[in-house]
């Protein structure tokens, strides 16, 4: 629980934990002051990462704003991830990968066949009926921070796929600082090196130590 | 005779919009030089398949573009064919400065903002502010430092300066002359833009 000088008027949940498997998209609704950590469960895994704050269908995750925020076209530590209305929605707090992308879109279904990964669910058709199915209705679906996607930049601006390196047991863990609810696909991104979905766990704790 | 195509004047720090039909060029002038002009785009058809810069990086495997390459929709579709481009730095990454843009960053209120002005001339169309596509920024410049980070500076473009797209579709565009004079980007002075619209063998 976040370090209040009142308490937080709330019960500490326990550990939460979600799995979803390659190739799928999993839901987790996160608490304000709660961690979310995003793990690996296969090699090459990419987490590609949706949030939606609780109550308010108009408040979403932005990775445009989120690079504006900070003036920076890649994730790091200690950075805020913020809404389409930039402000806070939660901050890159623990980062065993180090290599993300805010730049990429999500895959669609079509993208997928054209581009000849075979007849797999794009991760926008997927977070779609995910969130159909939670009974969610956002204005627009947002693009996606792509968790764990390898993708250089150069400084001449040319983007260079390379393969991932997330390994099994890789993390990040966030302070999510609103209540919202998190989507995540480990569907096929369509970028070279990145395109092998992996399963991926999601955990929820009020501390470190409970994961 | 000469054809001088359609002239729309964008006036400093508001918005127009416009269609432009298959086959026609848009060409977007920056009058007086150091301005960004947020331009954005849907399908006329159907105004859920928009200019997407996100999916342009993708394809074009780059966060910018030149003379030769086509910007692309929503859907993975090429909507416009870059032709001419007398600056070849802009912005694809920033998205449209808001009403937030100004009362969190900078502690102002109701600041003139470029989602407003091309959501109110967008609104015709029957497009809600979420509908409003991400922006290309015309002639902002936003280098890429060693270490990833964005750099704030102002557009290298000087009066005059111009690019050139060719529609590839029937669009829906809309154009902001940046109202940001608060940090660099548009040289602390916001200034006109003007678009012109021409079949495509007149331009040339």
């Amino acid at each position: 629980m976040l370090l209040m000088t009142k308490p937080i008027a709330r019960e500490a949940q326990s550990l939460r934990t979600a799995h979803v498997a390659a190739g799928t998209v999993g839901g987790i609704d996160v608490l304000q002051g709660q961690l979310l950590k995003i793990m690996a469960a296969g090699p090459g895994a990419v987490a590609s990462l949706f949030g939606f704050v609780s109550g308010d269908p108009q408040l979403f995750l932005s990775v445009h704003h989120t690079r504006v925020f900070s003036n920076s076209y890649v994730l790091g530590l200690g950075m805020r991830l913020v809404t389409n209305r930039r402000r806070p929605l939660m901050v890159l707090g623990k980062d065993t990968v180090g290599t993300h992308d805010l730049l990429m879109p999500a895959s669609t279904t079509a993208y997928l066949q054209a581009h000849r990964y075979g007849n797999q669910q794009g991760c926008v058709e997927a977070v779609a009926a995910e969130l159909k199915r939670l009974g969610l209705a956002p204005p627009k679906l947002p693009d996606p921070v792509n968790l764990f996607m390898h993708v250089r930049l150069h400084q001449d601006g040319r983007l260079e796929p390379l393969q991932n390196k997330a390994a099994p047991g890789d993390y990040v863990i966030f302070r999510v600082l609103r209540d919202a609810m998190f989507i995540v696909a480990a569907c096929c991104t369509g970028i070279p090196g990145n395109d092998q979905p992996a399963a991926l766990e999601l955990r929820v704790a009020e501390d470190l130590a409970e994961f | 005779m000469e054809d001088h195509g359609k002239v729309i004047h964008v006036p400093a720090g508001h918005g127009r919009a416009f269609t432009v039909r298959a086959g026609q060029t848009v060409t977007i002038i920056d009058v007086e030089g150091q301005q960004a002009a947020d331009f954005v785009a849907m399908c006329l058809a159907d105004s859920s398949e928009r200019l997407s810069p996100v999916h342009t990086r993708r394809e074009l495997q780059s966060l910018f573009f030149h003379v030769g390459d086509a910007l692309m929709s929503t859907h993975g579709n090429p909507l416009l064919h870059v032709i001419e481009d007398t600056v070849g730095i802009h912005d694809a990454n920033v998205p449209a400065c808001d009403i937030t843009r100004f009362s969190v960053d900078f502690a102002i209120e109701g600041h003139r903002n470029c989602l407003d002005n091309l959501h109110e001339e967008l609104a015709s169309f029957g497009l809600s502010p979420f509908d409003v596509p991400e922006p290309f920024n015309l002639f902002q410049n936003g280098p890429v430092t060693s270490d990833g980070r964005m750099r704030v500076t102002d557009p290298t473009s000087r009066p005059g300066d111009y690019i050139t797209m060719l529609a590839l579709r029937d669009l829906i565009c809309a154009v902001s002359s940046c109202p940001q004079d608060i940090i660099p980007g548009n040289g602390l002075n916001v200034t006109p833009i003007d678009v012109v619209i021409k079949a495509a063998s007149a331009s040339t």
